[in-house]
């Protein structure tokens, strides 16, 4: 052991789970160390460099060195891949987010209660309401800053305003609004983790458009690198340990936590005591520490003796359908002076819950609608996909600068739930390991029948979008009809009140290790059919008041 | 990052003992031969540290089938920026064997080398790549051909810096001189406050 200190309070991981628990405790007063597993940018690391950022190991470790591994169900061999990573850097994946903050809503706290159960499907009702969360949600809106507008979406899940106005969509969102309307739906402003005015110190969006995947070189994405981080460690009480990958939790007789392991960049293993333990690191890497952590009392993995931690392993359904605009004719109906803006700024919730939509239960989804994210070497390879690999030669070319020079492209994504079920786990792969010699986090992926049913359904209903838009897309086209996002993840250490069927308490608590919390996405029983991050977010600061309740009264 | 251990072998990797006994197999001396410099090579073929010269050669004309000036744009060089490096050793290994395949294959349709035929009978060779012809043992050409293609759209398109897209050809070709640069210097954004509420209709 290289070294051993002691501190209040460990955080793992510095994302949406973990920073607001390391901000609320340093403020009041514990010593809280963050470890990191990645490195510690700033805005000077983030270059518009498609390559390395977006294309290298810059977020997600190579697969040679530090792979998850996945399998299409349980009789196949598991092959390495850096799918179900989210990243790895101080600020976690908010760093590279989109900042799509949809919250949730009631009717995603009781599904299995308002579907009556899906056949086949692990589906529980949250053992919390949407009014535990409500306070939460504003809270975190107001630190990091959120923009939107209140009033247009009436599917909406908040009282209160946005603390910023919504950013200026491209000219045809207009159409778009036309469009959808025409089509009975209600398209509102989506609303976005990146300040639109000037924010504390932060300056205002650039619209440069590289959000997604990138880091924002300008701080005006709300990634938690630019909000609770830096306000945890201007309190003086906490410090972050970059490139310091935990590899192991420490509990004792009493199954109350002792402390952490990890390795620092230099290979050397550190011991760090705490008392309280708070892991953050993603659903699924959460999932894998806890089941690394096994010891003499929880031979199957720390707070694993009911076998559910890395089960009911949920994503994000995905479907997604693409329109090829005419630049030219979009600029004969809006004007040549705002084309070159990023950001469509539309979503539609009409068929979030929608028992008229003929769907196979009545969860639909949110359907998000963008202009196509502006990397070039990203979109020539999709056009050559697009052709099956079919395009070579001077066609190449051609279709290349006709792409970038005539074409506009307009599409949406689709956000939907992803029911748990027995086909889609996570657990260690029993034969590859990463370089530090720890196995891997083995992925089991295969979705729900009825997840797929409904993504199918909901594709060709946001494509009548595309289609009514005017001027009318040369081509309207699915790009793929229902798929997974894996960088939403959710469920492994599911919550809930009864402790044979769930992984945590309401508080996020292990039911069988005594403070030891879990605040990343792993808590949520259902995934919900938006991105989980500004949910993680809200419930990562309720947890984290109650942790402060009990620090200040001394019980911790 | 920045390990000093040794790696596990990845999956795919193939060690260089079946690189040599794949080649043999199939009828090609170019591994065993020794690196002889070839006559005529052009300053835009890199230096030769991720592939031996002959291995070069025949991925820089595939890459020039793929995407007419590949050569002149660096595309050989930024293969080797990346392919020299750990993480990538892989996939070298991979486009090593390919470009074998494509030498062997050459050979059996057109009795000669793949560098030495024909522009049209390159794209005929890369075309049953490309169309799921060719699988031989491990390897798959479509891969193959896929990972290739990855590499001459990165080279074309990307932040010259890596021995590709030089003198911004590509970015010039489609027609956005400064790259992604151009959006950071967006004079629709950039150092002028919009006003949010335009464009929003009720």
């Amino acid at each position: 052991m290289a070294s051993t200190d002691e501190t209040d309070v460990v955080v793992i991981g510095s994302g949406a789970g973990g920073a607001p628990v390391a901000a609320i405790l340093a403020e009041a007063g514990a010593d809280v160390v963050v470890l990191e597993k990645g490195p510690y940018y700033t805005n000077r690391d983030f270059l518009h460099d498609e390559v390395k950022i977006c294309r290298r190991d810059f977020w997600v470790p190579y697969i040679s060195t530090d792979p998850h591994t996945i399998r299409r169900g349980k009789q196949t061999r598991a092959t390495r891949t850096r799918d179900g990573w989210t990243s790895r850097c101080v600020g976690g994946a908010t760093v590279h987010m989109s900042g799509f903050f949809y919250r949730l809503k009631e009717q995603d706290l009781k599904l299995a209660t308002l579907t009556g159960g899906v056949k086949g499907s692990d589906i529980e009702d949250w053992p919390i309401t949407i009014e535990d969360l409500m306070p939460f949600y504003d809270l975190m809106e107001a630190r990091i800053g959120v923009s939107g507008r209140a009033g247009i979406n009436p599917f909406e899940t908040r009282t209160k305003p946005f603390p910023l106005p919504p950013l200026q969509p491209h000219p045809a969102a207009q159409s778009l609004d036309v469009a959808a309307r025409e089509l009975k739906f209600h398209p509102f402003p989506t609303p976005r983790a990146i300040v639109s005015r000037p924010y504390g110190r932060r300056p205002p969006c650039n619209y440069a458009g590289l959000c997604g995947d990138y880091g924002c070189e300008n701080s005006s994405k709300s990634s938690t690198l630019v909000t609770f981080i830096p306000d945890a460690e201007a309190t003086g009480h906490c410090q972050i340990r970059s490139n310091s990958r935990a590899t192991r939790i420490i509990t004792n007789a009493l199954d109350k936590v002792e402390g952490v392991e990890y390795i620092d960049e230099h290979d050397k293993t550190h011991l760090i005591k705490a008392r309280v333990v708070c892991v953050a690191a993603s659903a699924i890497e959460s999932a894998r520490l806890l089941l690394l952590s096994r010891n003499a009392r929880f031979p199957n993995g720390l707070a694993n003796n009911n076998g559910l931690v890395g089960r009911n392993l949920t994503f994000s359904a995905f479907g997604k359908g693409t329109a090829i605009f005419d630049r030219a004719d979009l600029i004969a109906a809006f004007g040549k002076e705002n084309m070159d803006l990023p950001f469509m700024l539309r979503s539609i919730q009409d068929d979030y819950w929608n028992e008229k939509a003929g769907f196979a239960i009545p969860k639909g989804g949110t359907y998000n609608f963008l202009i196509h994210h502006p990397n070039i070497i990203n979109a020539a390879i999709r056009l050559v996909m697009d052709s099956k690999w079919e395009l070579m030669g001077q066609a190449l070319k051609d279709r290349l600068r006709r792409y970038f020079q005539d074409e506009l492209i307009i599409e949406f994504e689709i956000f939907g739930e992803h029911l748990p079920w027995q086909g889609c786990y996570t657990d260690l792969d029993p034969y590859i390991k990463d370089d530090h010699g720890f196995p891997a986090a083995r992925i089991t992926l295969q979705n729900h029948p009825i997840t797929d049913d409904v993504n199918r359904a909901m594709t060709s209903r946001g494509l009548e979008v595309l289609k009514a838009m005017k001027p009318a897309a040369k081509k309207v086209y699915p790009w793929t009809w229902a798929s997974t996002t894996m960088h939403l993840q959710q469920g492994t250490c599911r919550f809930g009140k009864d402790p044979d069927k769930s992984v945590l308490d309401p508080s996020c608590q292990a039911h069988e290790v005594k403070n030891l919390y879990v605040t990343d996405g792993s808590f949520m029983p259902t995934s919900g059919a938006v991105p989980s991050t500004p949910t993680i977010m809200a419930n990562s600061l309720r947890v984290a008041y109650a942790i402060r309740e009990r620090f200040l009264k001394r019980e911790i | 990052m920045g390990k000093k251990r040794t790696e596990k072998k990845p999956e795919l990797l193939m060690t260089r003992r079946q690189v040599v006994k794949t080649a043999v197999l199939s009828g090609s001396g170019i591994l065993l031969a020794k690196a002889v410099p070839v006559a005529g090579r052009e300053n835009n073929l890199s230096l030769g540290k991720a592939f031996e010269p002959d291995i070069e050669e025949i991925l820089a004309a595939a890459a020039e089938v793929i995407l007419p000036g590949a050569i002149d744009a660096g595309i050989p060089a930024f293969m080797d920026y990346w392919l020299t490096q750990k993480p990538f050793d892989n996939t070298r290994k991979y486009l090593m064997v390919g470009a074998i395949q494509l030498n062997n294959v050459a050979k059996r349709k057109y009795k000669r080398k793949f560098t030495t035929l024909k522009h049209g009978e390159q794209e005929v060779i890369l075309r049953m790549f490309q169309g799921k012809k060719i699988r031989i043992k491990k390897f798959d050409g479509y891969l193959f051909y896929k990972q290739l293609v990855e590499f001459v759209i990165e080279g074309y398109l990307s932040d010259p810096k890596y021995g590709g897209n030089r003198d911004r050809v590509g970015w010039k070709f489609i027609g956005i001189p400064d790259g992604m640069k151009s959006r950071w210097w967006n004079p629709v954004g950039v150092g002028r406050l919009l006003n949010p509420d335009k464009g929003f209709h009720d």
